[in-house]
């Protein structure tokens, strides 16, 4: 009656592979693993037949008899997703073989989206098998009778790894992971019934790493011979095609802009020619105004041309994923909601309008198409301005070259341990050597020290090391057996309802009169509206009726202008593994040899670079300065990525702002950054000075003395302040509750600074923008580098196509060293000047003057910016001139 | 608006209701006439809320508030201190640690009349006691040709002079410079005050329209730029 695996693939029709079989046999053997490959599908099946067929053995697949009654095994296997949206998915997937092997096993879903009937349920016995989310999987740690419904968990696996465990909720599972093998050892299982640990993961670059950091330190890693822990490549026969949309004529494609409605006409001819496909937009806002510009150009495809982002309700997601599986949807515009999930066959080619940041998530977005055996998998770029069409040249390269980044874990954030300690001590409490013990098993914590351990647990007593700091405070409180507990029922409700880190601003949900549910968008967004504005949202023109209780209540607009909500998510930075193939395609033009069809596309760009300017290459540092009404710019090309331009220019304009006191604005993408400043400055000669190389040790010095002088450090202290449990998040649709308990992450920031310094959440902040954000390691490789290239310093006339992206970044920081006082004096002189007639350039009107040139009013583009006219808020020059005066002025009023 | 010569340092003078006022960079308003410092949202013990309510936030905002007052008053030589609301932020502010320290205070200032506004926070947190002598009034509160309110309104035949926002500003300069500013906003008939209080923050949003926002910041109070 116990049917075989090679049975049950037979009765389906199905044959196996060769890693699932290996899979198979390890998981019989007992052993953990990583199970990775980047395209193709089985990966579930692999882990999930195997575990069937091996915890069979273990705890019987068949219901047990308990007082007369059926009762199912309790809780054995967790399965771990990133997305809710996953989830449900999942769920499905897995149930049909379960009937087969298990058929006495229950399986059931616990996430943010699980109605509490069904939690209620669940509270009185949990299922034999749960899917679920790190958060609520952190909830579950945090029950009083934790230890007894979790201890039996056998096998613990984690899908799309590569996605969790570069960042906090990686840390998270990470300490989960670890809290489940030590209730394991707790009930003195013997090494045979040990935790079980499997990851899923796309391919990275670190593949060993990714999977220790699975494991914790105790596993015996993949490299030795003493293999507990194995990795297992997936691979299948997989043909991946990379092409790129060109523009109908380069030298009049936009140097700048990021939602690329120009390559419309190519982008719907794309569509009409493919059975199903996914475009891939970057931002959701983008995905919004695609959506729209596509049913304008097509409104034939009303009803199979679909939206699909993460601020959409459920209900229209679901809907949405379910027409992709179907096949009855042509097309779905979409951001990273759909980079992960279940396969939709039909879909036989991907779009990615502008830069997917990086090879891993480019080939990644690629494996989304052509499910069906025997079908390639086809991703095709499509740039949304000209330096676009060399990344799309230099991602092809990279791939076909093998070149795919690396992911690490975070290093010991004491925000999510904090939240964690607190978590812990809700789940039946900690004794504080144990736990140190096994927060040290993590990867995230492996050489967390006494004296920030120390400093987490005085933090959640006593507010922080010193007793007369916060008085009357208390959240964690040992009680008479040295049991770590939280004894205020109040907090620990409170606690539950924060558990994760993901961290988003404050949303309120968008909904019909009549009660319909669209989805949410960010509170400030709204706050701008005014009753009867206009907005674009889940593809439609809705008009704000009123706002109550943290609901938009909305109709249908007839027509007239609308504003387009910006979502304040993080802007991806490009992979320096991507960055780099872009100056290596950069230095083959400069060579004159244009091999790729995208690069000879790009070549009169290239041209006119080189006449005006210089052509960045690898042993070539390009600079350029130039004077405009707005004040005194240098433009430099590192091309080192994001993330190392952060910290170089605010290194750079720190030491300009020495010996005597600055101001600067710092713009920055990934190939290089704009300095401006509002005094004059000598760039040209000041910069050979500017670029010097000292010893890590100065650097570093330098580096916090830069941090210090801009707010990085202050905005980073935002997520922290939310994991650590100091703000609360407010959620769509709640009632604005604990009014008393409103304040932002700036005034903790203030008041910590001003009566606590010590406080390791400020310390944390910098930190991680050390670590994290700028890397000051990556830093002096970067100058290092740069020392060992010639040095061309170009005066422009006029901006060139590398430095007008720069000048036309909205997104700035800022840096100074001037006092608050001298500031406020230079800017209400330059308004009451301006006030007297006497104009004050803005940086809008030189770029709008090179965005009339090279963006033609007649172009597609700019046509449907004008039609649409918008708020926009885009990141840069596409919104129309005669709105973008407006936001102007009404930035100007001081409103 | 010209300064005077026996001005106080970084402040903004200027006539409201025909009586000549100083917009003081403490955040406060300075009627030397009747020898009266008006501020608005001091907010004591908000910190100590949050603490009672499981948050950590350090102590250090009761005394720095009470500190600056006392500063604030001895500066100017008042008479008179009026709190246009929200003296008290809650209810948990009425306890040992925020009460001991303002009775100190208050015993160090016993000349001083003392007058609150009720604001809504006041409401709720219940009237300071009587230890601490403070007159106490509802809005609008007639104090010659003023009216002194917590929440911006209008009174006929009165200039009110009100806080209850936290209202702020930003400053735009060269080269993409801001600067968001806690200031007094200014609008026919009616003066907002900037918040008074330590650990408090600030809105941008919700001002009058047409207002003129005269921005705080670098120990001066900068009159209004824009025509």
């Amino acid at each position: 009656m116990s049917v075989s695996i090679d049975a049950w693939l037979a009765e389906q029709g199905w044959r196996s592979f060769p890693f699932q079989r290996q899979v198979w046999d390890e998981i019989a053997r007992g052993r953990s693993g990583l199970l990775h490959s980047s395209t193709g599908s089985g990966k579930t099946l692999a882990i999930w037949l195997g575990a069937l067929a091996t915890l069979r053995e273990a705890i019987g697949g068949e219901a047990r008899q308990h007082g007369g009654k059926a009762v199912a095994p309790p809780l054995t296997v967790l399965w771990i997703t990133p997305m809710r949206a996953l989830a449900a998915d999942t769920l499905r997937a897995l149930t049909r073989p379960m009937a087969a092997f298990c058929p006495g096993w229950t399986i059931g879903l616990r996430s943010g989206d699980t109605s509490s009937a069904q939690r209620a349920a669940q509270d009185r016995r949990l299922p034999t098998v749960l899917v679920t989310t790190p958060e609520s999987l952190s909830l579950l740690l945090s029950r009083a009778d934790a230890r007894e419904q979790l201890g039996q968990v056998r096998l613990a696996v984690v899908d799309e790894w590569h996605e969790l465990m570069g960042n906090k909720r990686g840390v998270q599972t990470q300490l989960a992971l670890a809290r489940l093998r030590r209730f394991r050892a707790e009930r003195g299982a013997g090494s045979d019934a040990a935790l079980m640990t499997w990851g899923l993961s796309a391919t990275l670059g670190n593949l060993d790493e990714a999977l220790r950091t699975l494991l914790g330190t105790a596993a015996k890693g993949a490299e030795g011979a003493a293999t507990d822990a194995v990795l297992v490549h997936g691979e299948t026969d997989k043909t991946l095609v990379i092409d790129t949309l060109l523009p109908a004529t380069a030298e009049r494609f936009a140097w700048a802009g990021h939602m690329g409605l120009r390559m419309l006409p190519q982008v719907v001819e794309a569509i009409e020619a493919s059975a199903s496909c996914l475009v891939f937009t970057n931002m959701r806002s983008q995905a919004e105004r695609w959506y729209r510009a596509l049913l304008e150009a097509r409104p034939d495809w009303a009803g199979v041309l679909a939206l699909h982002h993460g601020s959409l309700d459920r209900e229209v997601r679901e809907w949405v994923e379910l027409g992709l599986k179907e096949g009855r949807v042509k097309a779905a515009v979409c951001t990273s909601s759909l980079d992960l999930g279940v396969d939709f066959l039909p879909v036989d080619r991907v779009l990615q309008i502008g830069s997917a940041k990086g090879v891993a998530r480019l080939v990644q977005r690629a494996g989304r198409s052509g499910h069906a055996p025997g079908r390639p998998s086809r991703i095709t770029l499509v740039p949304t301005h000209s330096l676009e069409l060399v990344e799309a040249a230099a991602a092809r390269a990279a791939v076909r070259a093998g070149r795919i980044e690396a992911r690490h874990s975070p290093r010991e954030p004491l925000d999510v341990l904090v939240q964690h300690l607190v978590t812990v001590a809700l789940g039946g409490g900690f004794e504080p050597d144990a736990l140190l013990a096994e927060v040290r098993g993590t990867v995230a914590y492996e050489a967390l020290d006494d004296a920030n351990w120390r400093w987490a647990l005085d933090f959640v007593r006593q507010g922080g090391a010193s007793l007369t700091a916060y008085p009357d405070y208390h959240r964690v409180v040992p009680d008479e057996h040295g049991v770590w507990r939280v004894p205020d029922a109040r907090l620990a409700r409170r606690h539950r309802v924060n558990i994760g880190t993901i961290v988003s601003d404050a949303s309120i949900s968008v909904q019909y009169l009549g009660g319909g549910k669209l989805g949410s968008v960010e509170e400030s967004f709204i706050a701008r509206l005014r009753p009867g504005d206009a907005f674009m949202f889940s593809g439609r023109l809705l008009e704000l009726v009123r706002v109550e209780q943290m609901t938009a209540l909305v109709r249908r607009a007839t027509a007239g202008r609308a504003a387009l909500p910006r979502w304040n998510g993080g802007r991806m930075p490009l992979s320096s593994t991507l960055a780099d193939a872009v100056l290596r395609e950069l230095a083959e033009a400069d060579a004159g040899r244009f091999d790729s069809p995208e690069m000879a596309c790009v070549r009169p760009l290239i041209d006119i670079q080189r006449r005006w300017s210089g052509v960045p290459a690898p042993d070539v540092l390009v600079a350029e300065t130039l004077k405009s009404r707005e004040g005194w710019h240098l433009f430099l090309y590192p091309f080192a990525g994001r993330q190392v331009h952060l910290g170089l220019a605010g290194l750079i304009a720190w030491r300009a702002a020495q010996p005597e006191t600055g101001t600067f604005s710092i713009a920055l993408n990934d190939y290089g950054i704009e300095l401006l400043s509002a005094k004059p400055i000598d760039w040209a000669e000041r910069l050979p000075g500017l670029l010097s190389v000292p010893p890590l040790e100065t650097l570093l010095h330098e580096v916090l003395a830069s941090l210090n002088a801009t707010e990085l450090a202050r905005r980073r202290f935002r997520e922290i302040a939310r994991i650590a449990g100091l703000i609360f998040q407010s959620h769509p649709g709640e009632r604005r509750s604990n009014r008393q308990l409103q304040a932002s992450a700036t005034l903790f920031f203030e008041v910590f600074q001003q009566h606590d310094p010590g406080n390791l959440l400020l310390a944390q902040a910098e930190r991680e923008l050390l670590t994290q954000e700028l890397d000051v390691r990556r830093l002096a490789e970067a100058l290092g580098r740069m020392a060992t290239q010639t040095l061309q310093v170009h005066a422009l006339r006029k901006p060139t196509p590398l430095a007008f992206p720069l000048m036309v970044e909205r997104f700035r920081e800022k840096l100074s060293n001037e006092s608050l006082g001298d500031r406020i004096a230079r800017m209400v002189s330059e308004l009451e000047r301006s006030a007297g007639g006497e104009a004050v350039g803005t940086a809008r009107e030189p770029a709008e003057r090179a965005l009339a040139v090279f963006a033609k009013r007649d172009s597609p583009q700019f046509a449907i910016a004008t039609v649409q006219e918008s708020l926009a808020l885009e990141a840069r020059g596409e919104a129309p001139p005669a709105r973008r005066r407006a936001r102007g002025e009404r930035a100007r009023r001081g409103r | 608006m010209t300064p005077d010569i026996d001005a106080p340092a970084g402040a903004l003078a200027t006539t409201l209701a025909g009586e000549r006022v100083w917009l003081l960079p403490e955040r406060a308003l300075w009627w030397p006439a009747a020898r009266t410092v008006f501020v608005a949202d001091v907010h004591l013990g908000k910190a100590a809320s949050f603490r009672a309510l499981g948050q950590p936030v350090p102590a250090g905002t009761t005394r720095d508030n009470l500190d600056r007052l006392s500063a604030l008053v001895d500066g100017v030589r008042a008479a008179r201190l009026v709190v246009l609301g929200d003296f008290l932020h809650a209810a948990a502010a009425r306890q040992a640690g925020v009460l001991d320290p303002a009775h100190r205070w208050r015993e160090r200032h016993a000349g001083l009349d003392c007058l609150l506004i009720r604001g809504n926070h006041d409401s709720h947190a219940g009237d300071p006691p009587a230890t601490l002598r403070f007159e106490l009034a509802d809005e609008p509160h007639r104090l010659g040709p003023f009216a002194a309110c917590h929440h911006p309104r209008r009174v006929a035949q009165a200039y009110v002079l009100a806080g209850h926002l936290h209202p702020a500003m930003t400053l735009h300069g060269r080269a993409h410079e801001r600067q968001r500013l806690p200031c007094f906003c200014e609008v026919e008939g009616l003066m907002i005050l900037p918040a008074f209080g330590a650990f408090t923050g600030t809105s941008v949003e919700g001002l009058p329209p047409g207002a003129r926002c005269h921005a705080v910041g670098g120990g001066a109070v900068w009159a209004d730029p824009h025509p």
